[in-house]
């Protein structure tokens, strides 16, 4: 089992080398956030964190108190599907938009962002679909050269919040602490 | 950084002191506490013995190299004293590659209310993260005199006997969170929400969750920021909720 997960990860690692135009192409982005999902439920395996970027690796680090994993995440089981929503290249590389589904019938809408040169995720966040509302979009961001807003990182959202900014301190799972 | 250090530990007493090197054995541990009577091993400075420990001899140490860091974090023991009623003795010591932090009723270093030690690669494990790691090297200092009030106040045996490793630790973390909501009321912006933070990274085995661990001391928190309990109240309060609280 850990041998097909490594491998697994080495597969997505290798796929996330610096991309090429035909490459990012034949991309899955659902590869390596299948991979991260697992990570973030089971608080590793320790190589699937090398696919962040050193800042989201960080937050991830602080957001879980260093353990990786976030219990929401972890508490809607297995992933059961992962459809693509939406794509769009920025300067600094392509940002997806994926639905995830989960065994236990939770579903989430993922963005995941790659830097072109170094392969890694720079952006991730996730947050429910809203009932009853259209599926989300990328905002389109001005021209490839321009240089307007990119994927750049930002806090994951803390599970149980349901999405949206996280404080990264807990305050989102602890308000009472932080009045 | 330093500076911010000063102001998540700071107060006025020091309580770090003596000499405490010594080669020790390891004790029969459950999580974070040693179970009374089964420390000597660890204090064999005392008996003169050299003894093992997991991969070899261990030392205590009395400081843990960083000047600046000892006498913040003694200065923000001296509040735990005065605030939990107990006075432990404190040192570090040399926790391999497994970083822990334990707590004994046991007596070292002339403090009559047992002894809490830090591991210096646990010391060194939370100082690394990327923020607030001061605040979690006392959030762990609390957790530990926490175990020291249910020793000294006779909590322990009857958490213990009801419920066995899981309640004890939840007392303890119970008591970080007390500590947190005092320190809160002294000053608003102190990092209280990384006391629970802390434990809920450390959730598993007996310990209890880190869910089980964060509400724990996010109940230890409101008991004094919200309902202001002094200490004699919160370890009736303290004792109540874990009785309640299974694993």
């Amino acid at each position: 089992m850990r041998r097909t997960i490594t491998g697994l990860i080495m597969l997505a690692l290798a796929s996330l080398t610096p991309m090429k135009a035909a490459q990012a192409q034949a991309f899955d982005p659902r590869q390596p956030l299948a991979i991260l999902i697992s990570a973030f439920q089971m608080c590793g395996p320790p190589q699937a964190y090398s696919m962040l970027a050193p800042q989201l690796f960080n937050m991830v680090y602080q957001q879980t108190g260093g353990t990786g994993c976030y219990q929401d995440i972890a508490g809607a089981g297995p992933v059961s599907g992962m459809q693509m929503l939406g794509a769009q290249d920025f300067p600094i590389g392509p940002l997806y938009l994926i639905r995830v589904s989960h065994q236990n019938g939770a579903v989430a809408d993922w963005f995941i962002g790659f830097n072109r040169m170094t392969g890694q995720v720079e952006f991730l966040r996730y947050q429910a679909p809203q009932q009853g509302s259209p599926p989300p979009s990328i905002p389109t961001g001005p021209a490839p050269t321009g240089s307007g807003p990119s994927p750049a990182p930002a806090p994951m959202p803390t599970p149980g919040t349901g999405g949206g900014s996280s404080s990264g301190e807990g305050c989102d799972l602890y308000p009472t602490m932080c009045a | 950084m330093l500076a911010e250090r000063r102001e998540v530990l700071g107060g006025l007493l020091t309580v770090l002191g003596g000499t405490c090197c010594s080669r020790h054995a390891m004790a029969q541990t459950s999580g974070c506490w040693v179970p009374q009577g089964q420390a000597q091993p660890y204090f064999d400075r005392v008996q003169g013995r050299t003894t093992m420990f997991n991969s070899g001899s261990e030392r205590l140490e009395p400081r843990s190299g960083n000047q600046q860091l000892d006498r913040a974090l003694a200065q923000a023991l001296g509040k735990m004293s005065r605030l939990f009623g107990v006075l432990p003795g404190f040192c570090y010591y040399d926790d391999g590659t497994q970083g822990n932090a334990l707590a004994t009723g046991d007596q070292l270093l002339d403090r009559s209310d047992g002894t809490v030690m830090f591991g210096l690669s646990f010391l060194r494990e939370l100082l690394s993260r990327p923020q607030h790691g001061d605040a979690a090297i006392v959030a762990v200092c609390a957790h530990e005199y926490g175990h020291i009030v249910s020793y000294k106040y006779r909590q322990y045996d009857e958490l213990k006997r009801t419920g066995g490793t899981f309640r004890v630790e939840q007392f303890a973390d119970y008591f970080a969170g007390y500590y947190a909501g005092n320190r809160k009321l002294e000053r608003p912006d102190f990092p209280a929400v990384v006391f629970a933070t802390t434990q809920r990274s450390f959730g598993g085995g007996d310990h209890g969750t880190g869910q089980q661990r964060g509400e724990a001391v996010q109940a230890g928190f409101l008991a004094a920021y919200q309902q202001r309990l002094n200490p004699e109240q919160a370890r009736a309060a303290g004792l109540a909720f874990c009785m309640g609280r299974s694993g």
